[in-house]
């Protein structure tokens, strides 16, 4: 009878253990910090660090990094996904909104979902690409290309549900990975060279049903829609496309917001175009706007705001704040206050000749005749920016914030722009300044001051992101296929590893076995790298 | 947005279909056009279309551009791996306005070149040795650029200062996974750990390695971080110079013949 007893206690425990194993709890998300051999959301955490607390890789060791195995995209198209990983098992996004469950052990599929994305499906400056998924619960969310949001059974990659975030055909797309928090799936969409208004959606993870919808462009009767001069606020941009951050405590989302419609003829719109190229705070609960902070004015150059915001807490000048720091396109680095968006820090982070500086509250001090004109205005940042989508890393060990940086000026044209429904509107665009002056850089700036502590330099403008490590290092990858890790406290470069193909992701890190593995997206294949 | 794709084109803007050219363009078409030419291709194409580092467009047929509808696919994607790129700053409107500026320049006279190609092909075979590193119609050898579509590729300026000083303006070509274009042929040279020396022309590189051939056709490929140093010499060349090698009647003969290296007229 004991014995039986036992066996019996001995199945449960093992049933319920693997059912509490599969399952992504929003209590699971928010201590993601605390299960370092996870990867359970987009950049790692809620305060978005891309920060891996593993520490079995370190400057020392890290030249023996090996491939353990590689995972070859079935959708061809550049490989932006963030993998997430969790209980075993690995989640990729390929091109054109694909998502494949694998074993996190051997690379092997266990399930994939393949929408069905229409033929004549409208991406309207940008490609196909999918940057990853969020998980809560028993659940995978993916948005898609035609402006999808899909509930996806972790277990077998069935539709749980499926919902239409945006009429594809006005050129609504989505590329962003979801962030899962309480209880609501947050997503952002893309379109901002097509004139679309932008607008920040969250749904009910369990139904579908839409818990609120925020409009990045106000309307008439709201703040801010005074910035828009006359029916300029319908075209108006703005769009949400990157993953934001998200804190718990104060219950505020912190997202980023993308150009104005038409991007490089500004003539429609006088004014400051709130609050497109800004920062929102965002009440989770109802999507109300708590404060903006808008980086550039009546942007003419492109430089969206959608990079990711990292949440930190420091003592500054004696006094504990609660800080958010980002790196914008526009060549500046910025600290605020993130309870009241308060200026503490901006200063140049790249080349930028557009501004003199920023003034005591942050608006640029504009340089005259930096404009897109018609034979092209030669400008640094490129409109690519100084930095760009792939995602930046902050180290609470090091106290750095690592930026991945492209430096590099371009030509901006001003062209006509008349708004059609669903078509590119863009009045204009840039052709780059080409030639070996052109480059990348991994730059550390110390995250108060935003100095730069150390700069690692790449041959061309990186078009991949960064993640920091306990072990004291950062992971990178480069345009030429390298992926790379360098020394966190001084940049010196210690492993490299021809992918074959150009990297344009970023890297994750996890415990298969007990053991540190480092995964990064490169050319048409997702690679998981080991010590031997 | 446009964080742009890492193709040859520096973004996919998804177009319905292209635009269509433009039946009979008016004169302020055509105005327009050779305005939008003058501020934006001429850099490549010349101005009047004459060519330079890019190809010659003052021609009656082109070769990517039989047709008007071929003129308007090239401007809207670019030409993979050369450095054009697709010309998407422009509106519907202003790309078949260019097209149909670029279509006027063919029904003016071509260029009359002074030399005679017969005498120049004597030349690229006898005195100027131009086999020794250039392949025409798979004869020669592989070192420098091959020559078969020159006469397509180049205009007749482009070809003569490459003769008579072949570092002022290297041959670009795009970088894969990269919209920008980098000097093809540069020359660099390595001092390895022991202090042997390198100088070569750069077939590839990456952030962490090198690979460079030297002039006698010997690749090496080389680990910067064990190198002593590496250093990249701006407006020179393998090529030696024909300055004075060569009359000024024979490079005029040899960029004649050169001109009339391509498959089509």
């Amino acid at each position: 009878m004991i014995a039986r007893l036992t066996l019996l206690l001995v199945m449960v425990t093992s049933v319920s253990a693997g059912v509490v194993r599969g399952q992504v709890s929003y209590a699971r998300l928010r201590e993601a910090p605390s299960d370092p051999g996870s990867w359970l959301t987009y950049s790692g955490s809620y305060a978005a660090y891309r920060f891996s607390p593993l520490a079995q890789i370190t400057p020392a060791n890290a030249a023996g990094l090996r491939p353990v195995w590689v995972y070859q995209v079935r959708e061809g198209g550049q490989v932006q996904t963030t993998p997430l990983v969790a209980d075993g098992v690995m989640y990729v996004t390929e091109a054109r909104s694909r998502v494949t469950a694998l074993d996190l052990r051997t690379g092997r599929p266990l399930w994939r979902y393949e929408p069905v994305i229409p033929k004549d499906v409208k991406f309207i400056g940008f490609g196909p690409s999918n940057r990853g998924v969020a998980l809560l619960d028993q659940t995978v969310y993916v948005g898609t290309l035609d402006a999808h949001l899909v509930a996806l059974d972790a277990t077998s990659g069935a539709v749980r549900w499926n919902v239409t975030v945006a009429d594809n055909k006005l050129s609504y797309a989505i590329t962003a990975a979801p962030l899962a928090i309480d209880g609501k799936v947050v997503i952002g969409v893309s379109g901002g060279e097509a004139g679309i208004r932008g607008f920040l959606d969250a749904y009910d993870a369990k139904t579908g049903e839409r818990a609120w919808r925020t409009y990045t462009v106000p309307g008439p009767g709201e703040p801010g829609h005074e910035s828009w001069g006359g029916e300029s606020w319908k075209t108006g941009g703005g769009a949400t496309w990157l993953t934001g951050a998200f804190d718990p405590e104060l219950g505020l989302l912190y997202w980023g917001v993308g150009n104005p419609g038409p991007d490089w003829n500004g003539d429609s719109r006088p004014g400051d175009n709130l609050y497109t190229c800004s920062l929102l705070a965002l009440d989770a609960t109802t999507g109300s706007r708590r404060w903006h902070f808008q980086f550039t004015p009546h942007d003419t150059h492109d430089w969206d705001a959608n990079q990711i915001p990292v949440l930190l807490d420091a003592t500054v000048a004696g006094r504990p704040r609660k800080l958010v720091a980002t790196a914008n396109r526009n060549g500046f680095y910025y600290v605020l206050d993130r309870t009241n968006g308060e200026m503490l820090v901006g200063v140049e982070y790249a080349r930028q000749t557009w501004a003199k500086g920023l003034d005591a509250h942050g608006r640029p001090i504009v340089i005259a005749g930096q404009e897109p004109s018609e034979k092209g205005t030669l400008v640094w940042p490129s409109l690519q920016g100084a930095t760009n989508w792939f995602s930046p890393s902050y180290s609470p060990k090091t106290g750095l914030f690592y930026v991945p940086v492209r430096e590099m000026g371009s030509y901006y044209h001003k062209g006509e722009a008349t708004y059609v429904p669903g078509q590119a509107f863009q009045g204009g665009g840039e052709a780059l300044r080409p030639g070996e002056e052109a480059y990348g850089a991994v730059r550390a700036l110390d995250v108060l001051s935003g100095r730069l502590r150390w700069e690692f330099r790449l041959l061309s403008p990186l078009w991949s992101g960064l993640m920091a490590t306990a072990g004291g290092l950062v992971f990178g990858g480069t345009n030429e296929g390298n992926v790379f890790a360098l020394d966190a406290l001084t940049g010196k470069p210690v492993w490299d590893f021809q992918t074959g193909g150009g990297s344009a992701a970023n890297p994750v890190s996890f415990l298969l076995d007990g053991k540190q593995h480092v995964a990064m997206a490169s050319g048409q294949g997702v690679f998981v790298f080991a010590l031997p | 947005m446009v964080w742009a794709c890492l193709l040859a084109v520096p973004v996919t803007a998804q177009a319905p279909s292209p635009p269509k050219p433009l039946a009979s363009p008016s004169d302020a078409d055509l105005e327009r056009g050779h305005a939008l030419f003058d501020a934006q291709c001429a850099r490549c194409h010349g101005i009047g279309g004459t060519g330079g580092m890019g190809p010659p467009l003052n021609r009656a047929k082109l070769r990517r551009a039989p047709r008007d509808e071929d003129l308007i696919s090239v401007l809207v994607e670019g030409v993979a791996g050369t450095a054009m790129g697709g010309a998407w700053q422009l509106s519907e409107r202003e790309k078949a306005q260019v097209a149909a500026y670029v279509r006027s320049l063919g029904r003016v006279p071509t260029e009359a070149l002074p030399g005679d190609p017969v005498r120049g092909q004597a030349i690229y075979d006898g005195k100027g040795a131009c086999a020794a590193c250039h392949i025409v119609r798979g004869t020669g050898a592989g070192l420098g650029p091959e020559l078969t579509e020159i006469g397509a590729r180049r205009g007749s300026s482009y070809l003569r200062q490459a003769l008579v000083d072949p570092g002022a303006e290297l041959p670009e070509r795009p970088v894969p996974y990269e919209p920008n274009t980098y000097a093809a042929y540069l020359v660099v040279r390595a001092v390895l750990p022991d202090g042997a020396e390198i100088v070569g022309g750069r077939v590839n590189e990456d952030s962490f390695t090198i690979q460079v051939r030297d002039g006698a056709g010997r690749l090496h490929s080389l680990r910067k971080a064990e190198l002593r140093s590496l250093e990249k010499k701006q407006g020179v060349s393998l090529m030696p110079t024909y300055r004075n090698a060569l009359s000024a009647a024979e490079i005029d003969d040899l960029v004649a013949y050169l001109m009339t290296l391509r498959s089509e007229p």
